[in-house]
């Protein structure tokens, strides 16, 4: 078989290297990404100053805040990181098509047999570092190897900003002195297990015998030795080969719980345009909505619909959206959490009703306001009947330029956010 | 007839021409259900009269009834025989005549050459009433209306069949809860027949006039009565078809065929307001030509992404599609087309069906606006609307 060479990119602190970007003077201090501490925010992202602190990603905002007195504090811009995201990305996809992203801010390249072409993969590693710094001011951090696992191990070996390179054949070395746990796979309680077993690094781990493996893990027991050998097939899946994605969902944790209907339709038009608008950036359709409420005392209620037609159209989907809300609301308690799912994804294109010509117009509107979110972010315009909710306190400038008049009833005109009190329609 | 009757005990025997018999069941058949869950629907009702027989069955979506004049009838009755046995052995019998029967045990019996059959009765004449008179009817089967001597409309049966075939093909697979459109739409007025099929996606209307069509007249139907006629009407010799409006039924006859319809509720959408009555971009076509490039492109298009790009410029039109991972096709063909160049997106599928029932070699694109609904003029008064696909990746 031919040698692999594989790649582990990693955008360092990728949400606050993002931040530094647009604002240099966060260059140096302790920075997190996140929402504010009076609204249940947590830690999105902490740069390596606040680190220091103790802080880190999935703590409660208001605990960062304690450990570290002067931390700035960002909140997060997701359509920024991905467009951030989308940059270096395309920029690593010049030199190879087998790239696989896992997620904003990773992702694996495959260069094998590439070598004639584009020289050592060290050094397209070295290039590839150079390129996204001087291009995009952004750190990456590469593992290199024969395989996705120790590629992916080096790179977390290396960081902050650096390039590790593991020889074909000296895996089970690089990993030997390594603690269990930074074995992707082995979590808290595997390593838990494993430390119960005296088992703390990784070379005794490959070293244990199988059979003894067995016995405590089961089948993972020998496929967690050889891991530890740094063995690994896993192929790097280009998107086209990855398995397609199962749903796309977001949800919140409200500040304060509420049962007041007009912020929860707020809350819920909101989540689902982000959804709808992840779906479309994604070129998917769904087929299934599942909306979940927590409600105060913590019961979780989730339920479903299913489109005739799969749909990425932000009013086919908030129809159904808004009845089951209507119904999930009869139960009259202080709402904790909203979540919409969209399910049932299948590559497509949308077609439309002949017997609603509206929806074909909208989809115009819908594109436009997709163009400004990608631009502006999604604070810049909104749907009409969102605008007015009490979930959008009306806070910021309008882009400059629109001029629109009050909306009324069930309508879809765009409306910019502009001061003034919350109950107001935006313009009068 | 009542002497008859009298005489026999209501003990029905005939014979007839198997082949006769044969065809007669087989035109019945469709109308057996399969899964009844009432047993006399899963039967078929021979009725001899005074110089023919009748064979009806119903599932009570449809209903056909079918009348041989080649028998000769000794007594007359009736029975309901289980369906399905029927036609087989009917089918199966190696004999010119069939002399049939109602046994002592009053089952149905039949004799053909060496073979003898035997199918039990659901119900039959020979069933006492309670006064103990001979049943005259069967108190079971659904009654299925008689048809008179005149028709709501008539139209040419060739004719009826073109209509069927380019609205067929269009009709919805799946329930719609506002409309009723698994159904196709049967409507007189004016003058003329029109037959409309839709989905919701994509609309097929045909118009043709028609004798008698004075009165209005509308009612929405289910497919399957239509394709009952579509396959059997053919193969009778008569050239008209006689329709009855029969408020929940629509009744047809063919020569010797009577088939009937259950007209589904609901109100049918209004398919004059969606056909567009105009657009900017008008478009002629070659239609082998326009179907042979559309089957090429759709072979790189999946069915979860039935999807061709037309892109039209002056006198030409290129069809294109993209299979994910397995690659790309493109087909060039001219057209007469002046204009700006404009580029929409169909479903393959769609397209090659609304061809396939074409009825001349050329047809007509007219668009508006490459996300608005076109329209596909395929023959004279036959309209096809076709919702485009978009996409905003």
């Amino acid at each position: 078989m031919r040698e692999r060479s594989v790649l582990h990119v990693d955008l360092d602190a990728f949400f606050v290297a993002v931040e530094r970007v647009r604002d240099p003077r966060l260059r140096g201090r302790p920075v997190v990404v996140g929402g504010a501490p009076e609204q249940r925010g947590v830690v999105a992202a902490a740069s390596y100053e606040a680190r220091e602190h103790g802080i880190h990603s999935a703590m409660p905002m208001g605990q960062a805040l304690r450990l570290c007195p002067h931390l700035v504090r960002v909140p997060g811009d997701s359509a920024a990181y991905e467009r951030a995201s989308r940059d270096v990305f395309r920029l690593l996809g010049d030199y190879t098509p087998v790239v696989e992203q896992v997620s904003v801010d990773e992702g694996y390249l495959d260069l094998t047999g590439t070598q004639r072409l584009l020289g050592r993969a060290v050094d397209v590693a070295g290039r590839l570092q150079r390129e996204v710094k001087e291009r995009l001011r952004l750190d990456l951090t590469v593992g290199v190897a024969r395989n996705r696992l120790v590629s992916k191990v080096a790179s977390d070996f290396a960081k902050p900003a650096g390039l590790f390179d593991v020889r074909p054949g000296l895996e089970a070395r690089f990993f030997a002195p390594l603690p269990v746990r930074a074995l992707p796979g082995i979590g808290p309680v595997t390593g838990k297990r494993l430390a119960d077993l005296n088992i703390e690094r990784l070379g005794t781990l490959a070293s244990t015998e199988e059979w003894f493996l067995e016995e405590v893990f089961g089948s993972y027991g020998p496929l967690l030795r050889s891991r530890a050998r740094g063995e690994d097939d896993t192929p790097v899946c280009p998107p086209w080969e990855l398995p397609e994605q199962k749903s796309i969902g977001h949800e919140e944790t409200f500040a304060r719980d509420s049962a007041d209907f007009e912020l929860l339709r707020g809350k819920l038009q909101e989540l689902l345009e982000q959804a709808a608008r992840r779906l479309r950036h994604e070129g998917l359709l769904a087929r299934k909505l599942t909306l979940k409420l927590r409600y105060a005392d913590f019961v979780s209620e989730t339920r479903d619909w299913t489109f005739p037609n799969p749909t990425d159209h932000d009013m086919e989907l908030l129809e159904p959206a808004l009845e089951l809300l209507q119904r999930m609301a009869a139960r009259r308690t202080l709402v904790r959490l909203l979540g919409v799912r969209l399910g049932g994804l299948q590559r497509g294109y949308w077609q439309g009703s002949l017997w609603d010509a509206r929806r074909v117009r909208e989809r115009r509107l819908i594109a436009a306001l997709d163009r400004v979110a990608d631009r502006y972010g999604t604070e810049g315009l909104r749907i009409g009947r969102l605008a007015q909710s009490p979930a959008f306190p009306v806070t910021k400038r309008p882009v400059s330029g629109w001029v629109q008049k009050p909306t009324r009833g069930p309508s879809c005109i765009p409306s910019a956010h502009l001061p003034g009190p919350a109950s107001r329609p935006p313009c009068s | 007839m009542s002497e008859i009757l009298t005489k026999n005990a209501s003990a029905m025997k005939f014979l007839i021409d198997r082949p006769a018999f044969r065809d007669a069941l087989q035109r019945v058949e469709m109308a057996v259900d399969r899964k009844p869950t009432r047993p006399v629907l899963g039967g078929i009702l021979i009725r001899a009269e005074r110089d023919s027989v009748v064979v009806e069955a119903t599932d009570l979506e449809i209903a056909v009834r079918y009348r041989i004049e080649a028998v000769q009838v000794d007594a007359e009755g009736w029975a309901i025989v289980p369906g399905r046995e029927l036609v087989e052995v009917v089918r199966d019998l190696d004999a010119e005549t069939v002399s049939a029967f109602l046994n002592e045990q009053r089952q149905f019996e039949m004799e053909a050459g060496e073979d003898r059959c035997t199918l039990v009765t659901m119900e039959s004449s020979a069933d006492p009433d309670p006064g103990g008179a001979p049943r005259k009817k069967s108190q079971q089967f659904p009654e299925i209306p008689e048809l008179g001597a005149e028709p709501d409309v008539v139209l040419d049966k060739a004719t009826f069949l073109q209509m069927v075939a380019s609205t067929r093909f269009a009709v919805s697979r799946v329930h719609d809860s506002r409309f009723p459109t698994e159904g196709i739409l049967f409507e007189v007025k004016d003058g003329a027949v029109t037959m409309v099929g839709t989905d919701g996606r994509r609309l097929a209307c045909v118009r043709r006039p028609a004798q008698g069509a004075a009165s209005q007249q509308r009612s929405v139907l289910l497919p399957k009565v239509l394709d009952q006629i579509a396959r059997f009407g053919q193969e009778e010799p008569a050239t008209a078809l006689e329709a009855f409006f029969l408020g929940n039924q629509v009744g047809f006859r063919v020569g010797r065929l009577e088939s009937f319809g259950r007209v589904l509720e609901g109100e049918y959408p209004n398919y004059d307001s969606v056909i567009p009555k105009g657009g900017k971009h008008v478009l002629r076509a070659q239609r082998e030509q326009l179907s042979k490039k559309l089957r090429l492109a759709s072979h790189l298009t999946t069915d979860a992404a039935a999807v061709v790009r037309l892109q039209v410029a002056p006198d030409t039109m290129e069809i294109s599609a993209e299979h994910e991972g397995r690659g790309r096709a493109a087909a060039t063909l001219e057209v007469e087309y002046e204009g700006p160049g404009f580029t929409t997106l169909f479903n393959p599928i769609f397209l090659l069906e609304g061809l396939k029932a074409a009825h001349g070699e050329g047809v007509e694109l007219q668009m508006e606006d490459p996300a608005r609904p076109a329209r596909f003029r395929l023959g004279e008064d036959y309209t096809y609307v076709v919702m485009p696909l978009t996409t905003f990746a």
